[in-house]
């Protein structure tokens, strides 16, 4: 089964068997987690994002069409689930990068303090995307988390190319701004 | 005419170099004299260029997810297909559809979808190209997916490759059957409409038959594909391998 591609495991799951859409959750629970990570802010939504996600996917298994690529279809249905959640959501917000990984890199320059750095900008990073109107931060992450080209990313969200470009032109000059206010 | 504002909103495409080489040069043209906007090409190439970093962090997955989306899951109901987006019958929705249409623009042509029809000649070129290469037994370039693969008895599948016809992603598959090479050609339905055939009912089934050129063809459509099966030779002999196909939608399932 774990050699059958994403459109084959996709109808069998439709047709009820279970086990295909497992193979799937496996396959692409990092990809799903990821964005949710990204959309949300936070690893303890991410989670209950990403289960969302699998389960709306599921769901809507009988409208996927095994003609066209599994993977942008998971994509797009993934991020719309994100966008509903997020008008759905609290405002709290836990900014803190615990869902990174731990793992210090390899080199022997870095030194502790260049680690907290790099961490600290990261951290600002994610907040000041976290601060993004949805459809913006949207398209900025699937633009870099799942590094669409544009015409993909027009695909993805269903809109025009020069919709897609405006979007993530705006988000990268608001995340610009709130970098620059928050290093004041 | 090239403004500040043209430009700008065209920066993000022009920075990852996927613009359009004759917008692209405009673009440059004008960074080189114009000092605002070739100061806002070089924050928003900082900005992505950071955000690219970010992005690169490996984020750790819990490992509870899994099980919980399982649990969820095994808790749901099947997915229900969709509706076939059919034009054989005529839906209340469409019904209606047509009367404002009607209503709105008075009577003349009225255009029941806004999709495009299949035109069927165009697969014409595609089948000859098949008919040239394929015997029993050739393989051709296998595509990586393969959504209904009908194999009626005494019909030999000898190959499948996906293509664009009318800028529509297409599964063709091809068949050696009775001397003849018959190809299978298979569409997203909810993307282009079947056209304005000759309705014929066999076996039970609907499709629409229609000849080209020599060639004959029948469709149908099943879920959300539509299905156009086409060959050198007559309707009459063309639908009853039509009707073992439909009858026949085996399950799906990669060549090994």
């Amino acid at each position: 089964m774990h050699e059958l591609t994403d459109e084959v495991l996709a109808r069998r799951a439709a047709a009820g068997q279970l086990e295909c859409f497992e193979v799937l959750v496996t396959r692409h629970r990092a990809r799903v987690y990821g964005l949710c990570y990204r959309m949300a802010g936070n690893p303890e939504d991410a989670e209950d994002w990403a289960q969302e996600c699998f389960v709306r996917l599921y769901q809507q298994l009988g409208h996927y069409n095994p003609a066209l690529p599994f993977t942008p279809w998971l994509v797009r249905v993934s991020s719309n689930t994100c966008l509903n959640l997020i008008s759905a959501r609290s405002r709290r917000r836990s900014l803190a990068p615990v869902g990174l990984s731990d793992e210090l890199p390899s080199s022997d320059e870095n030194s502790p303090a260049k680690v907290v750095l790099h961490r600290d900008e990261q951290a600002r990073i994610e907040a000041a995307v976290q601060t993004l109107p949805p459809l913006l931060r949207q398209a900025l992450v699937l633009r870099h988390q799942e590094e669409l080209s544009f015409k993909e990313l027009a695909e993805a969200l269903d809109v025009p190319l020069q919709t897609a470009a405006t979007r993530v032109r705006r988000a990268l000059q608001q995340v610009r701004e709130r970098l620059l206010k928050g290093s004041e | 005419m090239v403004t500040c504002r043209w430009v700008v909103d065209r920066l993000a495409i022009y920075l990852a170099g996927e613009l359009d080489p004759k917008l692209a040069d405009k673009i440059t043209a004008h960074l080189v004299r114009c000092g605002r906007c070739s100061r806002v090409a070089e924050q928003l190439g900082q900005t992505n260029s950071q955000l690219q970093d970010a992005f690169q962090e490996p984020i750790a997955v819990p490992s509870t997810l899994e099980g919980r989306v399982m649990a969820a899951v095994s808790k749901l109901p099947q997915p229900v297909p969709a509706p076939t987006p059919s034009r054989f019958g005529l839906p209340v929705k469409l019904a209606f559809a047509a009367g404002l249409i009607l209503l709105g623009f008075g009577l003349g042509r009225v255009q029941w979808t806004a999709r495009p029809e299949i035109d069927i000649t165009s697969f014409t070129q595609d089948h000859r190209a098949t008919e040239m290469a394929t015997k029993p037994g050739t393989q051709l370039m296998s595509p990586s997916f393969i959504v209904y693969k009908p194999e009626p008895a005494g019909a030999e599948l000898c190959g499948e490759q996906g293509c664009r016809i009318q800028s529509q992603p297409v599964v063709h598959l091809s068949y050696q059957w009775e001397g003849l090479t018959i190809s299978l050609f298979e569409l997203d339905a909810r993307k282009i409409d079947l056209p304005r055939l000759r309705q014929q009912v066999f076996d039970g089934h609907c499709l629409l038959v229609g000849e080209r050129g020599g060639y004959s063809f029948a469709l149908w459509c099943t879920g959300t594909t539509h299905c156009v099966l086409m060959a050198r030779t007559t309707p009459e002999k063309l639908l009853p391998l039509a009707s073992a196909m439909i009858a026949k939608n085996a399950t799906v399932g990669m060549k090994s």
